[in-house]
């Protein structure tokens, strides 16, 4: 989906987006979705959520620097949606993240930011945070000792076929193409 | 996969700055020895000293060549090495497959081995970090002083003697307002070194949130910081970018609220603006601090994030950190600044604020609120 909209854009930008620059703003941003969709008449952020499902669907949400691919784009997409909106894979992701690899196969902003070995300089809000998606600070402690052995901790490999998708999504005029997709 | 790559690139540097040196002194090692012998007054029929002059400085130059080809032979290894540790995560980047290696000359540099692209691009950034990249221990951290009371005062002296008289009460309650930490993080009385225990111990550079060595376990912190830190050189760089928000706050009957207010989601709790160098007045060298090496793509500085917190877990410090001016480095450089509420309708406050390289995605810059 391009261009993506104003309201998409505010909410993203209100810290789903400053992980690696405030990592305490990504974390409030994370910690207090459940309360925006319980507290959301205007549907202004159901409709954020929605957006943010087809981003990751279309391929759609630009990387931020030409050194930046669309896969890498996409994949913390992927993780940031699983850090604000829980397990539930986005409807229509054509590459859903094996439920069971997050946390100990597969590590995000939030774990890496709010999750410590000890629950007392861990986020306040880590502990619901990992109850709501099933997971336990053992699971990212583990996950964090994976991650010194594994080729990458935060993302998968491209996919067979990704390229070719990604052209014909491009076709389709869904997105715009990026460099180094020839 | 990463620290195999930037471990191979660190033994080559290290290889080709040893071998350097040697090939530099080389010449004036034969020049001394010459120089020498050509002071040497004897009849030609006892020694021929012009000849062996001569021959001296032959072998001084066979031996420099000898050693730069020698350079070539063993980088060798190492960069095929990397190129097919480089080969292997292309793919992982989704972008096509690598072209086969460049065959460099031998006194070509050790970046123009990779083909242009990714390759390259990769190489770059961590070569680029290699010669100038810091280490801390957590031992060292630990001994890294946390600003006294009466420094925080004069810090404080100082920043309100800076602003313009017209910003100042507006600027101070903004910067003291609760939840602020912009001086606590970016101030310029904070040293270099402190940003860096912050960027690879996680240290507070204010010292408020917990910090310890647990013994023969790990660095326990309950700070936060991604793969940059750093504020601001001066007390007049820290206040200009406020002072620029305020000027356009000031053009609005409901000030910075009513500004904040109409630029976002009416739900939204949190907006952060852009306010470029330009527009803030600042320039390279109001900025300092530190970034990651090999941090300039997403996927490097998850890994770097990660290999941060392995390290701690484990009472290391895995990483390294490189001098880092954003407003000196970046193409549109600027301060980005964070505000945020409770909730809708509740008062904006400020957060905190810092120097960028560039603007962030899906923020808006200060000029262009309507």
């Amino acid at each position: 989906m391009i261009p993506k909209t104003q309201n998409f854009s505010d909410y993203f930008g209100a810290g789903f987006n400053l992980a690696d620059d405030e990592p305490e703003v990504y974390i409030e941003a994370c910690e207090e979705v459940p309360e925006m969709l319980a507290d959301d008449d205007d549907g202004s952020y159901r409709a954020f959520r929605d957006e943010f499902a087809v981003h990751i669907r279309d391929s759609s949400y630009a990387p931020w620097s030409e050194s930046d691919s669309q896969w890498i784009t996409d994949e913390w997409l992927r993780n940031v949606w699983f850090d604000a909106f829980g397990p539930e894979p986005p409807p229509g992701d054509p590459y859903p993240v094996p439920a069971k690899d997050w946390g100990r196969r597969r590590l995000t902003p939030y774990m890496l930011h709010a999750v410590r070995r000890r629950p007392e300089v861990s986020s306040p809000g880590a502990p619901a945070w990992l109850e709501a998606r099933g997971l336990t600070f053992e699971d990212v402690a583990a996950g964090v000792e994976w991650s010194a052995t594994a080729q990458s901790p935060s993302f998968r490999p491209a996919p067979e076929g990704w390229l070719e998708r990604l052209h014909d999504l491009t076709a389709r005029g869904l997105r715009a193409e990026q460099p180094g997709e020839r | 996969m990463r620290s195999a790559i930037e471990g191979l690139l660190r033994t080559c540097v290290d290889l080709e700055r040893q071998t350097e040196a040697a090939a530099a002194e080389l010449p004036a090692r034969v020049h001394r020895v010459t120089g020498q012998l050509a002071g040497v007054r004897l009849p030609p029929q006892v020694l021929d000293v012009a000849g062996l002059v001569q021959s001296v400085d032959g072998l001084g130059r066979q031996l420099e060549a000898d050693l730069r080809e020698r350079l070539a032979d063993a980088r060798q290894p190492y960069v095929a090495e990397i190129h097919a540790l480089l080969g292997l995560l292309a793919p992982w980047h989704g972008v096509a497959a690598l072209p086969p290696l460049v065959p460099a000359t031998p006194d070509g540099d050790l970046r123009s081995h990779f083909p242009p692209g990714f390759a390259r691009g990769y190489v770059d950034d961590l070569l680029a970090t290699a010669d100038t990249s810091r280490h801390l221990e957590p031992a060292d951290a630990l001994l890294v002083p946390v600003p006294s009371t009466d420094d925080m005062t004069a810090a404080w002296q100082a920043i309100r003697e800076a602003f313009a008289d017209a910003y100042a009460a507006d600027g101070m309650a903004l910067l003291t307002g609760s939840g602020c930490h912009a001086m606590q993080r970016h101030g310029p009385h904070i040293t270099d070194k402190a940003q860096l225990a912050r960027l690879l111990c996680l240290k507070d550079p204010a010292g408020d949130d917990t910090w310890q060595i647990v013994p023969s376990a790990e660095v326990s912190s309950g700070h936060r910081c991604g793969p940059v830190s750093g504020g601001f050189t001066s007390p007049r760089a820290m206040v200009r970018p406020l002072e620029a928000v305020l000027a356009a706050a000031g053009q609005r009957p409901g000030g910075i609220q009513e500004l904040l207010d109409d630029n976002t989601a009416s739900k939204a709790k949190a907006i952060a603006l852009h306010v470029s160098a330009e527009v803030a007045g600042l320039r390279p060298g109001d900025a300092s601090g530190y970034r990651g090496t090999g941090t300039t793509t997403r996927a490097m500085r998850d890994d770097w994030t990660a290999a941060r917190e392995y390290g701690l877990a484990h009472g290391q410090v895995t990483v390294h950190g490189v001098p880092y001016d954003p407003l000196a480095a970046g193409d549109d450089p600027g301060v980005l600044i964070v505000f945020r509420r409770k909730k809708a309708g509740a008062p904006w406050r400020l957060v905190t604020y810092f120097p960028v390289d560039k603007p962030r995605p899906d923020t808006k810059r200060l000029e262009d609120l309507t």
